[in-house]
C-alpha cells in the first residue's frame, strides 16, 4: 500500500533515509527458535499487513528463522516495528491486573481492620448516646463488644443515671447479651432471638454525677385519649357519701336514733323548750335584783359596822354622846327597814313565780318519767337482732379499693397500652407526593422462596434476672414485634418476684393481631404478701379524702394475702377483671363509735374473723357500661357472728340502751334543770339578803335598846345624883335639867 | 468517555489481542443487561476492572447494552423467573438467600437473574462474534475505510489520525 502511494507521488517525496537491521527493536532479534518466534511474535500479530511486514524481516533456514541482514528500513518502518513490538508485548496470557487488585484488597483489609478495631467503641458510644437521649442523664458502660459474624452484642456494667437525682442510678445492669439476626439486620430489620439481662438494680448510688445539660424540647401536646372516664366513676355515691351500713343497722339500739324516731311521741323535749323559754324570761326579770339588793345590804352592813363600833363604856363615861349614837343607830334601822320592805315586796312577787317554776319542774320530771317508760317499752320490743343479708360491709371496702385503684392506675395503663399499640401496629406508610424520578430503576419480580414473617422489629426472647436484696426477680418476655400479624404470635411475658415468704407470678399476653381473641390477657398469682387494705386505700386517696378512712365502724382489714386475678381486655375500654383475694390470717378492726356497748360487740365480732375470702369481677362493656362486683363470704360470716352476739346479749343491750336513753334524756333536760336552778338561786339570794337584813335590824334594835338602857341607867344614876344634889342643892333644879336633857329622846 | 471510545478504536486498529476486546464486549454486555444498583453488578464491575480486558470496549458495550436492556426486560423477567423457580435450583437459591449480604446482590430479582443468565449464555457466542468482527475489521474493513476521505476527516476529528497513519 505504501509502495503504491510512493509510485503515485514520486516527485513530491524526497529520498528517505534508510537504516540497517541493527536499528530495529531488539524484540525482533532475541528470538531465534522457530517455535519461539511463531509463538512470541507472529501469534501476537492480528493485522495481516503487520504480519506480512514482520514476516518479511525473517527468512526460514534449517527449521529456524533468521533476520535478513541486508534489509534496510525507513524511519517509519522502525517506528512501525516499535509499535508492533509494544502491542505484542502488551498481550499477556495472565488476564488479572495483580497490582490494582492487591491495592484494592489492601484497602478492603484496612477497612475491615478499622471496623474490627473500632466497632466496640462505636457500639459503646452509640448505646451511651441512646441512653442519654432517652433518660436525659449520663449513661456509663464498662464494656461493650459486638461480634458481627456471631451476631452477638455484649454490654457489661450499664449505669443509667437519674436526671432528677444525678448521684443515683435510675437502673444498673450487670450484663446484657443480645443475639441478633445479621441476615435480618441487613434487610433493615432488627430481629433478636435472645436478649438476656442479668442483675438489674434500681436506685443504686453513683460515684460521679450523672447530670448532663438539658436541651430545651418542645413539649408535645397531650392527646386527649378516648379512654374510659374514671372521673365519672369516682364520683359515684359509694365514694362521695361514705356511710357505715353497720352503724345504720344498729340504729334501733342507738338512743339518739331511738329518740329521733320517737320524737313525735315524746313530751319532755317540747316541754323542755317551753320551760326553758319561760324560766329564761323569769330569770331575766329577777336576775338583776339580787345584785341591787346586795349593794343596798352592803350599805346597811356598813352602817351596822359603825353601830358595832360604838364604845358602850365610853358612852357610859360620857353620856353626852349617847344621843348621837342613838341617832346613828336609828338611821341604820330606818334604812334596814326600808330595804327590807322592798325585799319583802319583791319576795312575795318572786314566790309566786317560784311556785310556777316549781310546777314546771314537777311537770318536766313527770314528762321525763313518761318518756323513759315509753322508750323502754319500745326498746323492749326489739327481741331479736338481724342484719340484712344483703349487707356487704367488708366487700364494700374492697369495692372502694378496687375503684380507687382503677381510678389511679387505669389512665397510666391506657397510656402505656396506647404506646405499645402504637409500637406494635404495622407502621402505616405515609403517602408522600411522588417526585419525578430522573432515573428509571429496573426491578423485576422478587422471588423470596420462604415467607418473610419477620417484622422490622422483633425480639423473640428476653430474659431478665436480678437479685435485689432478698428479692429473686426473673422475667421472660417473648415475641415483642411491631407487626404481630406478620409474625403470627402475640407478645407474651411471664415474671416472678419471689422472696422466701412472698411469691409473685404473673403472665401477660398482648395480642394486636386481626385474628386475636383478646387484646390483653393478664394473669397474676401472688401469695404471702402482707396487705393492709386500709393503708392501700389511704395511699390511693389524696388529701382530705383520706380522712374518710377514720369513719367510725369502717372495717380496717389487714393480713397475709393470696391473690389470683385475670384481666381480659378486648379494647382499651372493654375489659373484665376477675379474681379472688384470700387474706389468711387476717385481722379486722375499726375505729370506735357510739354507743359503746354496740361498738364492743362489733369489735368482738370483727375479731372473730380470721380469714377473708373474696372474689371480684370488674368489667366495662360498650353495652352495659361499667360494673363492679365484689363478693365475699366474710360479710355473711360477720353478720352471722354479729347477729348471734347481739341476740345473746339482747337483754343487757336493751338495758344498756335504756340507760343510754335515760342518760341522753337527762342530758337533754339538763338545761331545763339548770335554768330552774338558776332561777331558784335568785330566790335563795333574795331570801338570804332578807335574812341578813333581819339580822341587821335585830342588831340595830338591840343596840338602840342597849343604848336606851345605858341612857336609862345613866338617867337613874344622874337622877340619883340630882336627888342627892337636890337634896343637897335643890332637887327641882336638877330634875328640870335632866328633863331638858332627855326631852329629845321621848 | 470519548477517550475510552478512542482507545477502543485504537485497540481495534492495532495488534491488541482481539480476545481482550471480545471478552470486554461479552462482559460489557452482561454488565449492561444486569440492572444496576445491586451488589452483584457492583461486584462484577469491580471484579472486571482487575481483569486485563479492553476497558474502552467494556464501557462502550456496557452503555450500549444498558440502552437496549429495558426493551428486553420481558424476556429477562421470564428467563429469570424460570431460573429462580426451577425446582433443581430453587433450594440452592433459598440457601443462598440465608447467607448474610447475599441478598444485597438481588439475585432473586427476575430481571437481575434474567439479565445475568442471558449475558452468560450470550458470552461465548458474543465472544466469537466479536473476534470475528475484529478480524474482519482489521483485515478487510479498515484497509478499505482508510481510503475514504470522510473517514480520514473523522479520524482527524476524533484524534485517531495516528492510529490510522500507522496502518499506512
Amino acid at each position: 500500500m505504501n509502495d503504491e502511494k510512493k509510485q503515485k507521488k514520486p516527485k513530491k517525496i524526497k529520498q528517505a533515509k534508510t537504516f540497517s537491521i541493527k536499528k530495529i527493536p531488539s524484540f525482533y532479534k532475541k528470538k531465534k527458535n522457530l517455535k519461539k518466534i511463531e509463538k512470541k511474535i507472529f501469534k501476537g500479530l492480528h493485522i495481516a499487513n503487520d504480519e506480512s511486514f514482520v514476516r518479511s524481516l525473517y527468512m526460514q533456514k534449517d527449521g529456524q528463522y533468521f533476520l535478513i541482514e541486508d534489509k534496510t528500513f525507513t524511519k517509519k518502518d522502525i517506528a512501525r516495528l516499535k509499535k508492533i513490538a509494544k502491542d505484542i508485548k502488551s498481550q499477556k496470557a495472565f488476564r488479572i491486573n495483580l497490582l490494582p487488585l492487591a491495592i484494592s484488597l489492601a484497602c478492603i483489609f484496612a477497612l475491615v481492620l478499622s471496623v474490627i478495631t473500632f466497632k466496640d467503641l462505636v457500639l459503646k458510644i452509640a448505646v451511651q448516646k441512646i441512653g442519654e437521649s432517652i433518660f436525659q442523664a449520663k449513661c456509663d458502660i464498662d464494656y461493650a463488644k459486638i461480634e458481627l459474624l456471631n451476631a452477638h452484642i455484649r454490654l457489661d456494667g450499664i449505669q443509667q443515671a437519674d436526671k432528677n437525682a444525678p448521684m443515683k442510678n435510675l437502673f444498673e445492669i450487670d450484663r446484657i447479651d443480645i443475639d441478633f439476626d445479621l441476615l435480618q439486620l441487613l434487610k433493615k430489620k432488627f430481629v433478636s432471638e435472645n436478649i438476656e439481662v442479668r442483675n438489674i438494680a434500681f436506685g443504686t448510688d453513683r460515684k460521679s454525677s450523672g447530670f448532663i445539660p438539658q436541651k430545651e424540647k418542645k413539649q408535645k401536646e397531650k392527646k386527649e385519649g378516648d379512654g374510659f372516664d374514671f372521673n365519672a366513676l369516682l364520683s359515684l355515691p359509694i365514694i362521695q357519701d361514705e356511710k357505715n351500713d353497720i352503724i345504720e343497722s344498729l340504729s334501733s339500739f342507738n338512743p339518739e336514733t331511738i329518740l329521733s324516731n320517737l320524737n313525735d311521741s315524746l313530751r319532755s323535749p317540747d316541754l323542755a323548750k317551753t320551760v326553758i323559754d319561760d324560766v329564761g324570761f323569769l330569770y331575766t326579770k329577777y336576775e338583776k335584783l339580787p345584785n341591787e339588793f346586795d349593794i343596798a345590804t352592803k350599805d346597811v352592813q356598813e352602817k351596822i359596822k359603825e353601830i358595832q363600833a360604838i364604845d358602850i363604856e365610853e358612852l357610859k363615861k360620857n353620856p353626852t354622846k349617847i344621843p348621837e349614837a342613838i341617832s346613828l343607830v336609828q338611821s341604820s334601822l330606818d334604812l334596814t327597814k326600808e330595804i327590807k320592805t322592798k325585799i319583802d315586796k319583791t319576795s312575795s312577787e318572786l314566790q309566786g313565780d317560784v311556785k310556777k317554776v316549781s310546777a314546771y319542774s314537777k311537770e318536766i320530771q313527770t314528762a321525763f318519767n313518761a318518756d323513759l317508760t315509753f322508750v323502754s317499752k319500745e326498746i323492749n320490743k326489739l327481741t331479736s337482732f338481724r342484719l340484712g343479708d344483703a349487707k356487704t360491709i367488708i366487700a364494700d371496702e374492697l369495692e372502694k379499693i378496687a375503684i380507687r385503684s382503677l381510678g389511679k392506675y387505669y389512665p397510666y395503663a391506657v397510656l402505656g397500652l396506647e404506646k405499645v399499640k402504637e409500637f406494635s401496629t404495622k407502621p402505616k406508610k405515609e403517602v408522600k407526593p411522588k417526585k419525578e424520578k430522573k432515573r428509571i430503576i429496573r426491578t423485576g419480580r422478587i422471588i423470596t422462596y420462604k415467607k418473610d414473617t419477620k417484622p422490622s422489629i422483633l425480639l423473640q426472647n428476653i430474659h431478665l434476672s436480678s437479685l435485689v436484696s432478698d428479692w429473686d426477680i426473673s422475667a421472660e418476655i417473648k415475641d415483642i414485634s411491631n407487626d404481630m400479624d406478620l409474625w403470627g404470635r402475640p407478645t407474651s411475658a411471664e415474671f416472678i418476684f419471689d422472696t422466701s415468704s412472698i411469691k409473685n407470678f404473673g403472665s401477660l399476653v398482648f395480642d394486636l393481631r386481626e385474628s386475636r381473641e383478646n387484646l390483653i390477657v393478664v394473669n397474676y398469682d401472688g401469695a404471702g404478701y402482707p396487705m393492709d387494705l386500709s393503708k392501700i386505700s389511704q395511699s390511693l386517696i389524696e388529701g382530705a379524702e383520706s380522712q374518710k378512712l377514720s369513719i367510725p365502724g369502717l372495717p380496717l382489714i389487714s393480713g397475709t394475702s393470696k391473690i389470683q386475678s385475670k384481666l381480659v381486655a378486648d379494647d382499651f375500654n372493654v375489659f373484665a377483671i376477675e379474681g379472688s383475694l384470700l387474706l389468711d390470717p387476717c385481722s379486722v378492726r375499726s375505729a370506735s363509735f357510739e354507743p359503746d356497748f354496740v361498738y364492743n360487740l362489733y369489735a368482738r365480732a370483727l375479731q372473730k374473723l380470721n380469714s377473708l375470702d373474696a372474689s371480684f369481677k370488674i368489667q366495662n362493656t360498650k353495652d352495659a357500661g361499667f360494673d363492679l362486683k365484689i363478693s365475699s363470704d366474710i360479710d355473711a360470716q360477720f353478720i352471722e357472728i354479729f347477729s348471734e352476739l347481739m341476740n345473746e346479749e339482747i337483754t343487757s343491750i336493751q338495758q344498756a340502751a335504756t340507760k343510754e336513753v335515760e342518760a341522753f334524756l337527762r342530758e337533754s333536760l339538763a338545761p331545763v334543770y339548770d335554768a330552774i336552778g338558776e332561777f331558784n338561786s335568785i330566790d335563795e339570794l333574795i331570801e338570804n339578803q332578807k335574812k341578813k337584813l333581819e339580822g341587821y335590824q335585830k342588831e340595830a334594835e338591840k343596840k338602840i335598846s342597849e343604848l336606851k338602857q345605858i341612857a336609862s341607867n345613866r338617867l337613874e344614876e344622874e337622877k340619883q345624883k340630882a336627888l342627892e344634889q337636890v337634896q343637897e342643892q335643890g332637887k327641882e333644879v336638877v330634875e328640870d335639867a335632866v328633863k331638858n336633857v332627855l326631852k329629845g329622846f321621848f | 468517555m470519548l477517550k475510552k471510545i478512542i482507545k477502543l478504536l485504537k485497540s481495534l486498529n492495532t495488534n491488541r489481542n482481539p480476545g481482550e476486546i471480545a471478552h470486554a464486549v461479552s462482559i460489557g454486555f452482561i454488565l449492561g443487561l444486569v440492572p444496576k444498583g445491586n451488589l452483584l453488578w457492583i461486584f462484577l464491575f469491580i471484579l472486571f476492572l482487575f481483569v486485563r480486558i479492553n476497558k474502552g470496549a467494556l464501557f462502550f458495550i456496557t452503555l450500549l447494552a444498558s440502552a437496549i436492556a429495558p426493551s428486553l426486560d420481558g424476556l429477562f423477567d421470564s428467563l429469570g423467573y424460570w431460573v429462580l423457580v426451577h425446582p433443581s435450583l430453587s433450594p440452592s437459591f433459598s440457601l443462598l438467600l440465608d447467607i448474610p449480604f447475599i441478598a444485597f446482590t438481588s439475585f432473586n430479582d427476575t430481571l437481575v437473574m434474567g439479565g445475568l443468565c442471558f449475558g452468560l449464555l450470550s458470552y461465548i457466542p458474543l465472544y466469537f462474534l466479536a473476534r470475528l468482527f475484529i478480524r474482519v475489521w482489521r483485515n478487510s474493513l479498515l484497509p478499505k475505510l482508510v481510503t475514504i476521505p470522510l473517514f480520514k476527516k473523522l479520524g482527524n476529528l476524533f484524534k485517531i489520525k495516528s492510529a490510522v497513519d500507522i496502518l499506512r
